[in-house]
């Protein structure tokens, strides 16, 4: 005997498995298409060589070091920041209004537009500092961008450390920072390298802070210093799909491609660090 | 049994935020002898240990009254350097907590804190803490292994065994054996014996039993009040106040 | 053993590196500061320049001198309001069957994945879009172009789903064990239990994942230039999902590269910015401010 409500219950659950299914087939869907339509595009050449004839033949050598940059600098810029103001919030603040406002500060950080951090690093940056649009400029917008997801990982990885872990060390002569330099940050360092790069995932990817302060369209040579500009993979991504007319689909899927792995592959690097010292933890 | 006091309590109150845990406590706890503070559940006897090192400032709504003199100088002087304290006046919790380390790197946690001692002469001083607390036997031969590995016993004697290698002059023991088999009790509680020929003990022991088989001098807490106090013999065979003789004989528990 | 000189060298170190620590503790509030304060300094004078009944306008043509903002508020509206119509039912249907349905197993799979959807480069949708999505539009709508605003929101809808998705989980999550048991003891069945007593007792919860969600697509910038046409006009009318539409953060990437500094076209820009900052603000101020009367310490556990 089938009661209505057990009816009822059978197509809110199918609907509701096909939803959550459904979510996953774009991806896939992208992925594999990427994959499909770009690899015929990865070669020697197209990793390593310069764009040529107007960029429609050639590789995206410069493109992928710019972004190399990019990423360095912002981890450069983020990680000391973020690092501190995490090991700030989980160990030394009290719980104060001070204390939230700050957190209140973080948590607006993370939602401010990324293409206004882009006008906010041509305003100090670029302009007011006169860097120019430059590799620091951008890595310093980057990196004050990747700031308070830096800041959240850091402060939850240290705060899933046992407590009693701090005490012990207090019990036994120790000061506050010789406790987390010697038990509580080593203990939370596994949490810590995945947030930092996760975070540095997300800004080697961005595209809109990049527009004003260092992006370039085209260098024929690679950035001697870090006052020069720089290519970087999605800002060509962006120009090749949208501003060079007959530039070949295979270029542009490869260079996407290219990008899928750059950032998936650090993805892949968090998930896998995290896994590993899961099984190790001794608590 | 030396004349001047280890350890002396003048009026100390201890409260949290409006709540009084210890009410007008006076004390003198002398060196070479154990004294075993005992008394029924959330009477104060936690608090009181934490207090003798200080590790009671963790208490972020904490709050004493009175002074607490250590060889005769307030602790809190501001000219005492609290870690520093702390290395004077050790301490064991009634739950083991070994640090994620070796168990080596365990006992020579405290003497390398502040950069001092290096590596070297060390080793001579792990295996004496470790022959006192009486787990040398049982972990000679690893002592590079990660201290998570051992059993709660063995654990709770290596947390002794890490208080020791500081060479402390007091030893604070809160309920150390609470949760281990009687064999592994047996162990820690010969080992108190024989260390108090050097050391200054004080113990919350977590029934009275253990406070009657090696209280030198005992101390009844009740509800943040001291009872009573004195010789360990007198307060378990003859106590004065009543309340004292009915945790004793365990009207009240 | 013991030297207490050494002690007291230690205590300089510490307390330099503890100052330090602090230090970068207030550099959180200090960078917002100087968003804000230089976004004011370069957008302010916009107000000064342009009348108000200029910035008010249904028409930007910046070339001309005309800064009507409407359009592209609007804009950025049209194609929140359509993604989130889009990714709140979805995204707590996923949500849904990740928390109270799907077996172990599924969620091995389901929630990496949807980790790495949050992580897939926003140029990276915005290709797709336009090398897949656009001509479906197209195709299926008979609109001119497939650069319409309902491929933004089909896109965007697809980027905010991570977040709504992890914060709906989080709140059904919290929503404690014994409000299902005590439904099961009235004899309900499960869908009963999480369509009467679960969904609603998370409701807070999936309020803040649509607040955070909208600060999601509000702020975002390369799919919604790369596939809504960037047209600046009143999406007003029946068909408007169907035309082109610009949004506020598109125009400023499309456009800052080609002002002069300086120039008012440059202010009102810096000034969009400026809107977009306080609009976003208020959202996660929202947000926030509702996450902390539930846990007390953190609330960053949205962040990443």
């Amino acid at each position: 005997m089938k009661l209505p409500r057990y009816k009822t219950q059978k197509i809110a659950f199918a609907i509701i498995t096909a939803a959550g299914v459904g979510v996953v087939i774009p991806l896939v869907l992208v992925i594999g298409y990427i994959v499909a339509q770009g690899i015929g595009a990865l070669s020697w050449e197209f990793i390593f060589g310069f764009p040529r004839g107007g960029m429609r033949e050639g590789g995206i050598f410069p493109a992928l070091v710019g972004t190399l940059y990019l990423t360095i600098g912002t981890a450069i810029v983020s990680i000391p920041l973020g690092l501190g103001a995490g090991i700030y919030l989980s160990e030394y603040a009290e719980d104060n209004a001070f204390t939230r406002t700050i957190r209140l500060a973080i948590i607006n950080l993370a939602g401010v537009p990324s293409v206004v951090y882009g006008l906010f690093g041509l305003g100090l940056f670029v302009l007011f500092l006169r860097f120019g649009m430059s590799i620091i400029a951008g890595s310093l917008t980057l990196g004050i961008m990747t700031l308070p997801v830096m800041i959240s990982t850091t402060e939850q990885a240290l705060s899933a450390v046992p407590q009693s872990f701090r005490v012990v060390n207090a019990s036994l002569g120790g000061t506050r920072w010789e406790g987390i330099r010697k038990v509580i940050l080593p203990q939370a360092l596994p949490g810590v390298m995945t947030g930092v790069i996760l975070g540095l995932e997300r800004a080697a990817g961005e595209t809109a802070p990049i527009l004003f302060t260092v992006a370039a369209f085209y260098l024929p040579r690679l950035p001697h210093s870090v006052f020069d500009q720089t290519m970087a993979l999605p800002y060509h991504l962006f120009v090749i799909s949208t501003q060079v007319p007959g530039m070949p689909i295979k270029i542009q899927y490869g260079t996407a491609l290219v990008l899928m792995v750059f950032v998936l592959g650090m993805n892949l690097a968090a998930t896998l660090i995290r896994r590993y010292y899961r099984r190790r933890r001794q608590w | 049994m030396s004349g001047e006091a280890k350890l002396v309590l003048n009026d100390v109150s201890f409260y949290y935020g409006d709540q009084p845990a210890l009410k007008r406590i006076n004390l003198h706890i002398y060196g070479n002898e154990i004294l075993a503070i005992f008394g029924p559940a959330m009477s104060g006897k936690s608090t009181l240990l934490r207090i003798l090192n200080r590790l009671s400032d963790l208490a972020t709504e904490g709050r004493l009254e009175g002074e607490v003199l250590l060889d005769g100088k307030s602790i809190h002087d501001p000219d005492v350097s609290v870690t520093q304290l702390r290395t004077k006046v050790g301490i064991v919790f009634a739950v083991p907590v070994p640090l994620p380390l070796s168990i080596w790197e365990n006992v020579t946690y405290g003497p390398l804190l502040g950069g001092r001692g290096s590596r070297a002469n060390l080793d001579e001083l792990v295996e004496v803490s470790l022959k006192a607390a009486a787990l040398w036997e049982e972990v000679k031969d690893r002592l590079n292994e990660p201290a998570t590995a051992l059993s709660g016993g063995q654990q709770q004697r290596l947390c002794l065994a890490r208080v020791l290698a500081l060479e402390p002059e007091v030893i604070l023991l809160d309920e150390p054996c609470s949760g281990l088999d009687p064999i592994s009790t047996m162990k820690v509680e010969e080992a108190l014996v024989a260390l108090k020929q050097n050391h200054c003990i004080v113990i919350v022991p977590h029934n009275v039993q253990q406070a009657s088989r090696i209280g030198d001098k005992a101390a009844f807490l009740l509800m943040g009040e001291l009872v009573e106090h004195g010789a360990g013999k007198q307060i378990f065979t003859r106590p004065q106040d009543p309340r004292t003789d009915d945790y004793i004989t365990g009207r009240f528990g | 053993m013991r030297i207490p000189a050494l002690r007291q060298g230690t205590h300089w170190r510490a307390f330099f590196i503890e100052q330090l620590i602090r230090l970068t503790g207030v550099s959180a509030i200090a960078f917002v500061l100087l968003i804000l304060l230089f976004l004011i300094k370069e957008g302010t004078p916009a107000l000064v320049e342009v009348p108000l009944s200029n910035l008010v306008g249904q028409r930007w043509y910046p070339t001309f001198g005309i800064y009507g903002l409407l359009p592209l508020i609007l804009g950025s509206l049209l194609v929140t309001v359509g993604a989130i119509a889009i990714s709140l039912p979805l995204g707590v249907a996923t949500a849904i069957f990740i928390g109270e349905i799907a077996p172990e197993w599924v969620r091995e799979i389901l929630k990496p994945s949807i980790e790495i959807i949050a992580g897939i480069p926003s140029v990276v949708i915005g290709f797709i879009g336009i090398q897949l999505v656009s001509p479906l539009v197209r195709q299926f709508s008979g609109a001119p172009t497939g650069l319409t605003a309902l491929t933004g929101v089909l896109l965007l809808a697809y980027m905010a789903l991570p977040t709504i998705i992890s914060i709906a989980e989080d709140a059904l999550d919290a929503v404690p064990q014994s409000y299902r048991n005590a439904a099961y003891a009235l004899s309900a069945t499960k869908w009963q239990t999480i369509w009467r007593v679960v969904l609603p007792a998370a409701r807070p919860g999936i309020v803040t994942a649509v607040m955070l969600g909208v600060g999601r697509a509000i702020g975002e910038t390369m799919t919604v230039m790369m596939v809504t046409g960037n047209a600046a006009r009143m999406p007003l009318g029946f068909d408007a999902f169907l035309r082109p539409v610009r949004t506020m953060t598109a125009t400023i990437a499309a456009e800052m590269g080609e002002v002069a500094r300086g120039s008012t076209h440059y202010q009102v820009l810096f000034l969009v910015g400026l809107v977009l900052f306080v609009v976003t603000f208020v959202i996660n101020l929202a947000a926030a401010v509702a996450i902390f009367r539930r846990e007390r310490g953190g609330g960053g556990r949205f962040l990443a």
